[in-house]
């Protein structure tokens, strides 16, 4: 089945379009990922809008908190997306800045104990405000977004070393900066995100930040699996101490970006789930953790999720129309889950030729 | 290449950069990778001070924190086919239930097992479980394997839990079909003899039967497909059709030729399809299924291919251009596409699917005919009970009310020295017409035996004739003894002689429930095209494609009762909602429809009266009496009483007696031919929770019994048993011209047909006669 002739017609029909304007309850009742939002609620959200993340201990953070919103948004479900909003400004917005503390543990005294953030979760926190101030009518969330990113520019963007006028995105306000470098995580670049928030407020920095990274990721792809976590210095990228360097649960968002990114043809998404590529499922097992020194798959995971990121980028990756993308699985765990519906939300709104079979 | 096309800045850039290093084997602060320059500089000077050094952040610290725990993979998830290919009955007709039992001494049924391609199996399951009647020493087992004995098992497990696992030489399973017959011996624990043999049976549950599999992917190929589709189908799951896009109408034709072919490859099994949900949510149906439809759009010619999905199933994708394919190509494309299960290997006949009746069964009325060309070939029995179904198909337009008779010549042989009351009964339409004692010329063959009995028992379509045999133990009252001899044997050279009729018809279900196809139902004025593809091709499956003169159903939900046509009726509608909304009264679940073949339901064919047969007056006579006992019965002394009685006799009210029955019945759906102008029109009226789809697989399964609807109303009752009301004042409409040669048969049918209305008929002209003679003697001797 070729691809090409399947794809100007699948791009105009209602799957492609589920959130071009209609009235926000439309969208709500009749989006085509409706069925599988509900089942991530019920496994992922409670009742007070907290996005529970059971595997690690049931604590919260703001990537949970922001992806969570994003989908919200996306699928036009406004109450759950307030239920999570204000959640998030009770619990998480506890710094003296726009960002949000990182994490949020129940039972526990204090529940925020590390008030340094985490940029990814503060960067799709924003990305949804700033959709939803214009999908649900709010402009007040705008503001709040603006805000963040202002403060992720003042706080988390920092010269490339050794590349004038080129920036890096940091992991986190405290805590990446070496001595002659950074430490950075490929997959807290989400390059739609950045690009479309620097736009919006002005951020010049982000912008760019989200060019710099585009490039540098490409050709980190080229080498080899992208690592978790990598240190860039002005000599290079280089292995950094206490952080892994192979290529696991972190680095397996950064093809779901750049395909949601409108950016299929990145050597992240190609070089490893091309023909013969380190990522590709076998017969259900999906490879989530890669030795970056040898290329060796070091853990697989049944859990649908990544088998969904794995189909939709072999999909891409090997120019067929349709996908091994598997139904949604209520019963996984939170993390893959909402990659599963990340993958989705990418499918249908980028590459509508990579349908479920 | 591409890359150079889409990326070309990008290239650019990496071209630009000098790699140094390969990816691998660095080590130390050595960098892995060099840093592209970077070709779009910032707009704008940074705003904040750079972040410092931290050192009051451990690496390590962080690193463990933000350090993703995910559990390692403690198993595969199911993306092969499952562990075990289910045993696929043999019964035609819809999801025939989880389990069959086998009932008797020696009884023997017949499945298939669908292999995929590279599907290593071992052994062959069977979980079985027996009454407690089974003597399990004397009690077997025999399974064969594409003809060949695999093994054998005592029976007598009564731990629904057990299987037996029979292991299977090399190179006997194949992939695609294969065939297993499973024959019992069962030998009562305390008694023999016929009652004996009724309390014994063994379940086979279908569902975990099959051929042990090693688990393998599913290779993308027809033979897998259909491996898939059996395997759904086994377990008694609809074929999931999936169409986001809304292709189903344009992809018509083909998608009704599939439906079409899938029933026939799995031979008569009728599949039903539901549609599924690309981004659903998985669940404990979607987590077994192994086969699915997915239609997708294309500029290009219609193509199709198999794939695997997400979920492990094998997926037949169908690309569909917007122009759609014309119903002349549908099966040029299909003979591609499932070229590899289209062989004669596979396929099924085509006319016993879509009709339910087996066309061997078809017989001419007016000459003899085998019954081995009927479809049953000479049977013999080792039992002490033995039962054999034989249908036979009349003509459709065949009506004989006559006394006039059929003959059944019967070949037959028994063994010497059989128990006394040793009995042959034979039954036709579920009335015994001839008890033939097995005793006296034992060992001999008796030759066209003649057993003659009233056509007037027979309709038109199918029938039914039994042959069922009851022998003694002996003694009675111990198990029966080893080494059983053949007892009984009925010779398929016997013939069946039925009268021939003039055409005749007696309006009524059976005719449009025969014809019915899937092209012309409508729904609430919705036709076929507006019902949801799955459905639409659920009832393409179920009921066959469309035919010319195929008859024409009409359905109504419960809400749209009030636009019921009642024709020639006055029905209360109030009646027929009442059977709908009544409280279902079923103790337990009936047998599946498939297992009813043969087995009458208590009003057959309704409640037409029937001429006591042996009074010895004849039906005119018996009338005219009737009609005078109404007239001038003493113990009736008003006249309009008397007036009253025969007026019900000659205008009985018809739709009193509709309602009054109506009020006695409970049901899913009731299926109506009111109007006996139009013969092939019916009119079905679903119950609040009845799908249109579920009542199609009801009529489909009744088609291959001789219980299905008939008459002028059918409850569909919740134990899946068709009941039926028959006006017994229809008049029977003559299909041909009368002739001198047809009058006699015409004439005789009319009157058999209500001796009541004929004898008043003839009593009238009489008076009328007797009147005009009346007045010319009047007349005649006025004038002299």
């Amino acid at each position: 089945m070729n691809r090409r002739s399947v794809l100007a017609l699948l791009a105009a029909v209602p799957l492609a379009a589920p959130a071009l304007a209609r009235t926000r309850g439309d969208v709500f009742a009749t989006h085509p990922l409706r069925g599988a939002w509900d089942a991530w609620k019920t496994a992922h959200m409670d009742p007070t809008g907290r996005v529970v993340d059971a595997l690690q201990n049931g604590v919260s953070h703001s990537e949970g908190q922001g992806y969570g919103m994003t989908l919200a948004e996306r699928v036009g479900d406004e109450e759950a997306f307030n239920l999570m909003f204000t959640w998030t400004e009770e619990n998480l917005a506890v710094r003296p800045d726009a960002l949000l503390a990182w994490r949020w543990t129940p039972n526990e005294p204090i529940p925020v104990s590390d008030m340094n953030n985490a940029s990814d979760g503060d960067l799709f926190y924003a990305w949804s405000l700033m959709r939803a101030a214009t999908s649900f009518g709010r402009p007040e969330l705008g503001q709040r977004a603006a805000a963040i990113v202002a403060d992720l520019e003042a706080r988390c963007i920092v010269d490339f070393p050794g590349h004038a006028g080129a920036f890096l995105f940091l992991p986190g306000a405290q805590g990446f900066a070496k001595q002659d470098g950074y430490v950075i995580n490929p997959s807290y670049y989400m390059p739609r995100a950045m690009e479309e928030l620097g736009q919006a407020y002005g951020s010049g920095r982000l912008t760019t930040a989200a060019a710099n990274g585009d490039v540098l990721l490409a050709e980190v792809a080229r080498h080899g699996p992208v690592p978790d976590w990598i240190e860039v210095a002005p000599g290079g990228l280089r292995r950094s101490q206490g952080f892994s360097v192979n290529s696991g649960y972190e680095a397996m968002r950064v093809p779901l970006w750049m395909i949601w990114s409108r950016k299929p043809e990145h050597p992240a998404v190609t070089a490893l789930y091309g023909p013969g590529g380190p990522r590709r499922s076998e017969d259900g097992a999906t490879p989530t953790v890669i030795d970056y020194d040898t290329g060796e798959v070091l853990e697989r995971s049944p859990e649908a999720g990544y088998r969904a990121v794995s189909a939709l980028s072999t999909c891409l990756a090997s120019g067929e129309a349709g996908s091994a993308m598997p139904p949604f699985d209520a019963n996984q765990n939170y993390y893959p889950a909402t990659l599963h519906m990340f993958s989705f939300v990418a499918q249908i709104e980028v590459t509508p030729e990579c349908f479920p079979l | 290449m591409r890359m150079m096309k889409i990326f070309p800045a990008l290239c650019a850039v990496a071209m630009a950069v000098a790699v140094q290093a390969p990816a691998h084997a660095q080590e130390g602060d050595a960098p892995l990778i060099l840093i592209p320059s970077f070709t779009a500089p910032a707009g704008s000077a940074p705003d904040g001070a750079e972040p410092a050094a931290d050192p009051e952040f451990s690496a390590d610290e962080i690193s463990q924190q933000r350090t993703r725990i995910e559990p390692r993979a403690a198993e595969k998830a199911r993306l092969t086919m499952p562990e075990l290919a289910p045993l696929l009955s043999h019964r035609a007709g819809a999801n025939p239930g989880p389990s069959i039992r086998m009932q008797g001494e020696n009884p023997k049924t017949s499945f298939s097992i669908y292999l995929p391609h590279e599907a290593v199996p071992g052994q062959l399951r069977v979980a079985h479980v027996s009454g407690v009647d089974v003597l399990p020493e004397r009690s077997v087992m025999e399974v064969t394997l594409n003809g060949e004995i695999v093994g054998q098992q005592e029976l007598g497990n009564f731990d629904p839990d057990e299987a037996t696992l029979f292991e299977v030489p090399a190179g006997l399973w194949q992939s695609g079909r294969n065939d297993v017959v499973i024959r019992l011996e069962q030998v009562h624990r305390l008694f023999c003899g016929p009652e004996a043999a009724f309390d014994l049976w063994t379940d086979i549950d279908l569902t975990s039967s099959g051929a042990v599999l090693a688990a393998k992917p599913l290779v993308p190929g027809a033979i897998d497909f259909l491996a898939g589709i059996a395997h759904d189908a086994g377990i008694g799951l609809p074929v999931a059709l999936q169409d986001p896009e809304g292709l189903a109408p344009a992809a018509q034709p083909v998608l009704d030729e599939m439906a079409k072919r899938m029933t026939e490859v799995l031979r008569g099994r009728v599949l039903s399809y539901v549609a599924t949900d690309p981004y659903g949510v998985s669940d404990s149906q979607s987590d077994l299924r192994m086969s699915r439809v997915t239609l997708v759009p294309t500029y290009g010619p219609a193509t199709a291919e198999f794939r695997r999905g997400g979920d492990g199933a094998l997926v037949l994708v169908l690309a569909i251009p917007p122009e759609g394919i014309p119903a002349s190509e549908a099966g040029p494309f299909l003979d591609t596409v499932l070229r590899d299960i289209l062989s004669e290997r596979f396929t099924f006949d085509a006319e016993t699917v879509q009709t339910g009746i087996d066309p061997r069964t078809r017989m001419q009325a007016g000459v003899p005919v085998t019954l081995d060309s009927l479809g049953m070939p000479t049977t013999r029995t080792t039992s002490h009970y033995f039962r054999r179904d034989q249908i036979f198909t009349l003509p459709r337009d065949w009506l004989v009310l006559t006394a006039q008779k059929a003959t059944l010549h019967l070949d037959y042989i028994y063994a010497r020295n059989l128990p006394e009351k040793s009995e042959l009964l034979i039954r036709v339409n579920g009335e015994t017409v001839r008890l033939l004692p097995l005793r006296g010329e034992g060992g001999e063959l008796i030759e066209q035996f003649p057993i003659k009995f009233y056509a007037n028992l027979l309709r038109e379509g199918p029938n039914l004739l039994q042959f069922e045999a009851l022998i003694p133990g002996d003694p009675e009252d111990e198990p029966c003894p080893p080494g059983q001899f053949p007892k009984l044997e009925i010779r398929g050279t016997s013939t069946l002689t039925v009268p021939p009729s003039p055409r005749l018809r007696l309006s009524g279900l059976r005719l449009p429930v025969y014809a019915l196809r899937s092209g012309a139902i409508s729904l609430d004025g919705a036709g076929m095209d507006q019902l949801p593809p799955a459905d639409r091709l659920t009832l393409v499956a179920t009921l066959g494609e469309p035919i010319p003169n195929a008859s024409h159903l009409t359905a109504y939900s419960f809400d749209n009762l009030a636009a019921l046509p009642m024709g020639a009726y006055d029905i209360d509608r109030g009646d027929i909602a009442g059977v709908l909304t009544r409280q279902p009264d079923i103790p337990e679940p009936g047998p599946a429809p498939q297992d009813r073949i043969g087995e009458l339901p208590v009003d057959l064919f309704g409640p037409i009266e029937r001429e006591p047969l042996d009074d010895g007056r004849g039906p005119l006579l018996r009338a005219a009496d009737s009609l005078l006992t109404g007239l001038f019965d003493t113990n009736t002394n008003q006249v309009g009483a008397r007036v009253e009685t025969v007026s019900a006799k000659l205008l009985p009210d018809v739709d009193a007696n509709a309602e009054r029955w109506l009020a006695e019945q409970r049901g899913l759906a009731v299926l109506t031919h009111l109007d006996p102008s139009d013969p092939r029109g019916i009119e079905l009226v679903l119950g609040p929770d009845t799908r249109l789809t579920e009542v199609a697989a009801a009529i489909s399964a009744a088609r291959q019994t001789i219980g299905g609807p008939f008459g002028q109303i059918s409850v569909l009752g919740h134990d899946g048993v068709w009941r039926s009301w028959a006006d017994a004042g229809r008049v029977p409409m003559l299909m041909e011209p009368l002739t001198l040669g047809n009058f006699r048969q015409v004439l005789g049918n009319y009157a058999s047909w209500s001796p009541v209305t004929f004898t008043a008929i003839i009593f009238g002209f009489a008076l009328i006669a007797a009147l005009i003679a009346l007045r010319l003697v009047v007349i005649t001797r006025q004038e002299t």
